[in-house]
Order: C-alpha cells, then structure tokens, then sequence
C-alpha cells in the first residue's frame, strides 16, 4: 500500500469523535496550561519521562466528561462499554491511530470460565470456586503469587463478563474451548471468530482471532456513544489538593503516526474516574529493568510498533502515589514474560505477522522469519560465540544463558544481541525468503555474505552490536558445530541430534535477540480497580485495569477484559466514594 | 603616483564531514565528504581542487622518502555544491587508494585564487590513512560424511576477496593436520550461485584411512595477485567409515496415521540421510549394530539400534507431540 493510501486508511480509522470535533478542543501547548510546551520538552518518542504531575490548580481543562478510559486495548474497550452501560460520558483515549491494543493481534483466546455457556455446551464442570482455587494454587508459579481477592473477583465475574462480551456483539467460535492448560484445570479459554474485514486486521497468520474481540467492542462502543480519541497519549494524571485529593483528570499530547508528540495537548476533566489501561512496560527499558536488571535495550517489546507498552499508566500512577503490587510475578518465571520471537526484525511478535498490507508495516519494516526447526541454525552472541541448546526455550535454560553476561567489561547487564546463523541450504529447508519484506536489512536485522568472516563483519551495522563478531571466532564457532553434526553429539551444549551443517554458501545471520512478552506486574488495584497507594488507601477517581494493574499473573485477555468491564462500572458509580479500600 | 591597491582577501575553509577510515584497502576507491565554508559571496561552484600525496612512511618502493604528485584533480561538484555556490556547502570527492602498504598522508588543496576583485588565499586540509592488504576468506561444502575410509571424495571449495577482486585461476590447497598438500583445486572463472564473489572449485580428495572423525585444512595464497591480499584458511569436518556392504531400507510414518513423514532426518550410525516423500530412505552401511535415530520437527521418536547382517528394511513409528506448537503459550 503507498503511503497516501495507508494514511487514508489511518484517516478512516480516526474519525472524528461524536459529539465534539477533535479539533475543536485540541489546543496548543502554551494555551491550554500544564506548564504548555514546556511540560512537553524531553518527550520523547518512545519513551516518555517521568514528569512530576501538575498540580490540579495549574491545569485549564479543556474537556469534561464523567469517565475517562485511557488505551483503547482489551481492557480498554470494555472498560469504556461498562461506564457508558451505566449513563456516564465517556472519553476513550488511544496513542495509537486506531483501536485494539496488542489484543488485536492476538490468538483471542479468553481465559475466563467458571461456567459459561461454551462450556456447559461442551459438557465441563466448572465453577467460580474452581476457577479461584486453580489459580491460587500453591504449587503453581502462575499461581501462588497472586492476590487471591483479585483471583476471587475475577472467577465470580468471569461468566457476568461472558455474557458481557456476547451481548456487546461478540461472534463467539462456538467450536472451540481450549484448556486445561498454565493454572487451569479444565477447558475455560474461549475465543470469538476472527474479525471477518480484512482491512481492519493488523496481522495476517493463522487465527489472530483478537480482532474479533477488540473490533466488536468498538462497533458496540460506538453504537452506544463512546466517544474515541485517537493518537494521543496520556503524559499524567492530575490529582487535586497537592497530589493528595481526588484525581480530577489527566493530561494529553497528540502524537503522530510514528508516535512522535506534536505540539497539540488536551486536558480533560474526569468526574468520576480515570481508568488507566495503557497496558504493561515491557518497552519501557528502565521500568522494566527496576524488575529485572538484565532486561537492557537490545530486548524488544513484541509490540512496540503496535501499542509500546511504555509504563505510562504506571509512572502516571506512580507519581502520584500508587504502589506496584504482587512483583514476584513478574520475576516467577512461570509466566509468559519471554519467547524467542521471529527472526530477522526487531519488531518479532511471533505469531503476528506483520505484512506490507498491513496499516503499521510502515513502523515494523519487515515481516520476519518464523523457525519451523531450530536444527536449522546455531545461535551466537555478539562475541560469535554459541552459548546454550537452540532447542531449548526454558527459563533457567536458554533465556537465562541468553541474558548472561558476555564477558565484556564494557557491557555488564544484559547478554546483547543474539543472531542466528544459517547457510543457504537451511534457507531452502525452511522456504524463507531472505529479501524484503521478510528481512530488515536496511536497519541491520538480517545479513548475508559470501563467507562467515564477511558476514561477522557486517553485524556491526546493527544498532546493538556495540562491537565488531571476530570473524575468526565465527568461523570456528561454526567449525566446531560441524563435526558436532558428523558425529551427532554436541559437546558443548548437549544439544539433541545436531542435524544440519552450516556450509553452503551465502551465509545469513538474523536477529534473534529474544523478545518480551507479558508484563505480570503493576500498580496495586482492589476489587474494584481501585488503584490503591503504599498505604493501602484508595486514591479516590483512579482505577486500572489489564497489563498496567498487578496482583494476577494471568496471560493476557482474560484478565484485561473481567477488570476492564469491572472499572468502568465502578467508576461510572463513582462520585463520592470511600477513601478506604 | 599610488601603488594599486590589494584586493581584499577571504579565507576559505575546510573540513572533513565524515572521518576517513584508518585502513583502506590497497588500490581501493574510497571517498572523502569535505566541507567547504567560505564568505556568503563566494561561489565554489566549479573551483578546482588538488589532493597531493604529500608524505609516505614506510614505504616499501621508495624507502620512505617523501614524494608529493598529485592524485586527484577536479572540480568541487557535489550533491551540496551547486551551481548557486554557498558559503557552507560539501563535496564527496572518491579517490583510488594506493596498491602498496604504507601510511599516507594526503592533502587536500584548493589553490589560490581571485574572484570578483576579492583574493582567497590557498586553502588546504590534510588527513591520513593506512592502506591494508585486501582480506580474503574461504568456505567449503557440499562433502559427505561420512565417507569410506580410504577412498576419493570431492568437495567444493571457495575463496573471496572483500574487496571484490576476480580470484579466477588462483589455488586453494587442501592440507592435512600436518600441514601436507593432500589436493589442490583452480578456482573457477564464474563466482557460486547466491554470492557476490565467492569463486570456487570442485576438489577431489582422499579421505583418512583410519576410522573416526577428521578434519581437513583449507589454505588460500594470494602471492600471486596484482594487489596484496591476506592469506586465508578454514577448516571443514567429516567422518570415515568402513565400505558398506548392505543396504538398509528405512520407512518412516506417523505412529496414529501411518501416513509417511518426508524429510524425517536419520541418523544410521555416522550415515545422515532424509526421508522422501514416501517416508523412505535407504542407506548404505556395514554390518554391525548401529544407532538409529531420527528428527522432525514436531514429532518424536525413541533412539534405538539395528543390527545390520545383511540387506534388509525397517519400519518406525513417529509420535506426533501434542500439539506442542513451541509458541502455544505466546499464541493466546
């Protein structure tokens, strides 16, 4: 698609709000206060700084509604469906061009149960206190971590929220329920068809059924009179009384398709709530890292050209008090934090194929290679030196050893770029294409050359390649797996029936770098998507749900859509509610 | 009666917009992005330039002594410099590296110079480089292993030069662990499929008779070539093992279906060799019992071992894994 054509298609999928033209409460920087332009110097694209929140009294609000949502995502949607259910006005704010979040590229699958109609129909025994005692089992590192008042909430509203989702236009693949499966012990994710319009997918693979959720609850909350603001981002939430009262609103600058801020900003007035749901942090490196020290730049957030999970919710939050609850989670190593990711781009979902018909390929460049068979190839480190069983994808295995220092005094965290080596018959055996669209060589995620040596030294064109691969230590490295694939014993890594020699020229290295996946920790809620500060007290009008709230290591959906629905309800009823939780 | 008077004078200054390498290779093109700042009224468009050799070090020809010549003369056009001049503007100007080793220093000149009554004095900027020999590097492939004992096997081998010479008719040796030329192969005048200068040659040569795994040396010298050109060598691998004298015939099918699985990957033994797409392969191999195991994506198998008395066949079973999609928990 040219570029007119796709910023047409962006314009179609930006309509102007409903009620107000957006225009017509945009207004400048220096006009609409919070400090003007000036609040706005030091944002940067991807990743926003902490700012210290305006005080309530500096701010001229340029809106007022009673709720409003903030990321049109999973939780999102739903959120904003519940308070306008309940008669409020509803604002939903999106940073991207269009609506959907990460979900709209997921397999939409629904971790929900406690008895829905899929499930009776299917004949499995479930219940809410089956739900509950799964997923606070003891034993169960994606389980024993959590908040079990937020396990007993969400498996009491897990059906409510089914019937929800159904009456809000859901088309539900009434022949699949899948399961038992991480903390479940019967059948319970669910999933919707995917959505049947081709032009308003993201990503083209088998069954990114997630569109078929996010798109009919736009088209409900449209219907009902959600009003939906896109390419703008949340930059604080603004709490009155010196950040100690009630959270009057929260602050916005436009952003441009590459989601670089203009000099636009908003200020909208809530009178009943905020809800945060801008999803998790992995693309945010130093939040990410106060969890994890080892997560530096060179790992990717799989969907950073989509919806960047930049932590703006959470450092919103955060700096007006919020604490982070249940973290254990996001270091347990039980859930899905990693995954190796496709080959050969840095934007690697790994089932999210991202083609040149798709509206965000002008951000991702390239589709990447899926690994049908790890036998493939070798991976090494940035030094071109092997370090772990490529068949493996365990985390005290592989990602562990991935993320392990190199042995560099220049680089002591993070384990640095990991590429794949390959030769031209594994190229064959896996039919990938080593061209664009499939590759980025423009941005140095994918080399080819003549020999090992000229390939090493093409590598240092990559942003994360701090140094030049001794082409020597390739080559040998190389070698060395070779007689590993004669003699069918890897002796330095165990690595089962090594199969395939890396020989035949041209020679290919792809970015292989792992990719991070969910975040499974973030501010504290209660049951009521309450966000909640050090002391245990509410702070009265902010409420979160999905990736940007903790307590729950649940993948994904189903936990971003039960607590999405349960915010907006609250915060629609909210108003005058209790300081405590 | 007065002297005339002096046109007025306006320097002219230079710089380099991107650093110049510290090693080029010999007798290769390079380029120098230079910088022109000069008064708002002046237009270099069209100014003539000079870049001098003005020193050598170490210089193998001449023993050091310095010599300036000229090495590239022109014009200053560049993508920056047009015809409405500037007063900063730049100029990528490609030259050709020497052919010999050495540090060189060159300069650039832009002479002096009167225009429009107004004088610009000489101007000049120097910068240095080392030249290097062009680095080669080699690869070989398509050998089987295992091989018989004893016996010829061809494999192919390839040297390239990084900067692109035509490496046509040259010699790559195969050497043994001792260092002694077992073959040697001329490089071919067409560089292999797929690669942008990689020529190549097919080799015979004779594997080991002792059993087990070898390896042999590659050696690539480039005496012979006009420029200078680092030597290069690699290694390639493979195993020995005793004439066959049987044939096994090995079918491999899903274990539920009894469907044949292609590309099911065997290991007999040291033999490797894929199934076709009816799940067959058939290898050559010596009586005795051998290891048997197999790998395919997405299915598994248990190792175990065939005990080979004469021609014969076998049939395995292949477990698909559970739907083990390795991204299933990332697929939700």
């Amino acid at each position: 698609m040219a570029d007119d054509a796709r910023d047409k298609a962006a314009r179609r999928r930006d309509p102007k709000p409903s009620a107000t033209s957006r225009r017509s409460f945009l207004k400048s920087g220096a006009a609409a206060g919070v400090g003007g332009a000036a609040a706005l110097a030091g944002l940067a694209a991807q990743e926003a700084q902490a700012q210290a929140p305006p005080l309530a009294g500096q701010v001229r609000w340029s809106r007022e509604v009673d709720v409003v949502v903030i990321g049109a995502g999973a939780s999102g949607l739903p959120a904003a469906i519940a308070a306008r259910d309940q008669g409020a006005t509803v604002l939903l704010v999106e940073q991207h061009f269009d609506i959907g979040g990460i979900a709209i590229m997921s397999g939409g699958m629904i971790h929900m149960g406690g008895g829905n109609r899929i499930q009776k129909e299917k004949g499995v025994q479930d219940s809410p206190d089956l739900a509950f005692t799964d997923w606070v089992n003891a034993e169960n590192g994606e389980a024993k971590f959590n908040d079990r008042d937020l396990v007993r909430k969400w498996a009491d509203e897990s059906v409510p929220t089914f019937e929800f989702l159904t009456a809000n236009g859901l088309d539900w693949d009434e022949k699949f329920l899948g399961g038992p499966g991480d903390a479940s012990s019967v059948p319970r994710q669910v999933r919707p068809k995917e959505w049947p319009i081709r032009k308003d997918l993201v990503a083209f693979d088998q069954g990114r059924n997630g569109s078929g959720i996010v798109r009919a609850l736009e088209q409900s909350a449209r219907k009902k009179g959600v009003e939906i603001l896109l390419s703008h981002r949340m930059t604080n939430v603004v709490r009155e009384g010196d950040r100690r009262g009630r959270v009057m609103g929260a602050t916005f600058v436009q952003v441009d398709r590459n989601f670089t801020p203009t000099n636009q900003t908003l200020n909208v007035r809530a009178r009943r709530g905020v809800i945060l749901c801008t999803g998790g942090h992995g693309n945010n490196v130093e939040f990410r890292r106060s969890f994890d020290p080892r997560l530096t730049a060179e790992y990717q957030w799989h969907g950073q050209t989509l919806a960047p999970h930049n932590a703006d919710g959470a450092k919103a939050a955060m700096a007006i008090g919020a604490s982070m609850w249940a973290t254990a989670n996001q270091t347990a190593e039980a859930g899905e934090a990693f995954n190796k990711g496709r080959i050969a781009t840095r934007d690697n979902y790994i089932r999210g194929l991202i083609t040149p018909e798709s509206p965000i390929f002008f951000r991702a460049k390239a589709s990447g290679m899926n690994v049908t068979d790890w036998q493939n190839l070798i991976l090494v480190k940035e030094n071109g030196k092997r370090f772990y069983d490529e068949l493996d994808s365990s985390y005290d295995g592989f990602f562990a050893h991935a993320m392990a220092w190199t042995g560099d005094p220049a680089k002591l965290n993070g384990g640095g770029p990991i590429w794949a080596i390959f030769d031209s018959e594994a190229v064959k055996r896996e039919k990938w294409g080593t061209e664009a669209p499939v590759v980025d060589r423009e941005r140095g995620y994918f080399f080819s050359a003549d020999t090992l040596e000229e390939l090493a030294a093409q590598m240092k064109r990559n942003p994360f390649q701090w140094r030049e691969m001794p082409g020597t230590t390739l080559r040998e490295t190389v070698e060395r797996f070779n007689t590993f694939v004669d003699t069918g014993i890897d002796l330095d890594f165990k690595r089962r029936k090594p199969t395939h020699k890396i020989a035949t020229p041209p020679f290919y290295a792809a970015w292989a770098t792992p990719s991070l996946h969910d975040s499974l920790s973030g501010i504290r809620i209660n049951t009521k998507c309450q966000v909640m500060d050090l002391q245990a007290d509410v702070i009265p009008g902010l409420y979160a749900a999905g990736e940007t709230a903790g307590g729950f290591a649940l993948h994904g959906l189903g936990r971003a859509i039960v607590f999405g629905r349960i915010a907006g309800m609250e915060a629609a009823k909210d108003g005058a509610r209790s300081t405590r939780a | 009666m007065t002297a005339p008077k002096a046109a007025p004078a306006e320097a002219i200054a230079l710089e380099l917009r991107e650093p110049v390498p510290n090693e080029i290779d010999a007798g290769a093109r390079f380029s120098v992005v230079v910088g022109v700042k000069a008064p708002a009224t002046r237009n270099l468009h069209g100014a003539p330039f000079t870049i001098i050799s003005s020193t050598r070090e170490g210089d193998v020809n001449d023993g050091g002594h310095a010599v300036d010549h000229p090495v590239l003369s022109g014009t200053l056009v560049g993508s920056h410099l047009g015809p409405e001049g500037g007063h900063d503007t730049s100029a990528r100007l490609t030259a050709t590296a020497p052919e010999d080793f050495g540090t060189f220093t060159w300069a650039l000149v832009v002479p002096a110079q009167e225009v429009n009554a107004v004088r610009h004095p000489e101007a000049s900027l120097t910068f240095s480089f080392a030249t290097r020999p062009h680095a080669t590097s080699l690869a070989a492939w398509d050998h089987p292993s295992p091989v018989v004992a004893g016996r010829p096997f061809t494999v192919k081998v390839g040297a390239k030069c990084t900067a692109g010479c035509a490496l046509a008719g040259k010699a790559v040796d195969i050497r043994d662990e001792a260092g002694t030329v077992l073959a040697s192969g001329t490089l071919g005048e067409t560089p292999w499929p797929g690669t942008t200068g990689l020529y190549w040659a097919s080799v015979e040569v004779q594997a080991p008779a002792a059993l087990g795994p070898f390896s042999r040396a590659l050696a690539f010298s480039a005496a012979e070539l006009k420029l200078p050109h680092a030597g290069a060598s690699a290694t390639f691998s493979a195993v020995t093992i005793p004439p066959p004298d049987h044939h096994l015939s090995i079918t491999v099918v899903d274990k539920e279906t009894q469907a044949p699985l292609q590309d099911a990957y065997l290991r007999v033994g040291l033999v490797r060799i894929a199934t076709d797409d009816t799940g067959l392969a058939r290898v050559a191999v010596s009586a005795g019992e051998l290891g048997l195991s197999i790998w395919k994506a997405g299915y598994d198998a248990p190792d175990t071992t065939v005990v080979v008395t004469g021609d014969d066949a076998v049939r395995v079973e292949m477990t698909a894994l559970p739907v083990e999609d390795p991204f299933a928990r990332w697929n939700k």
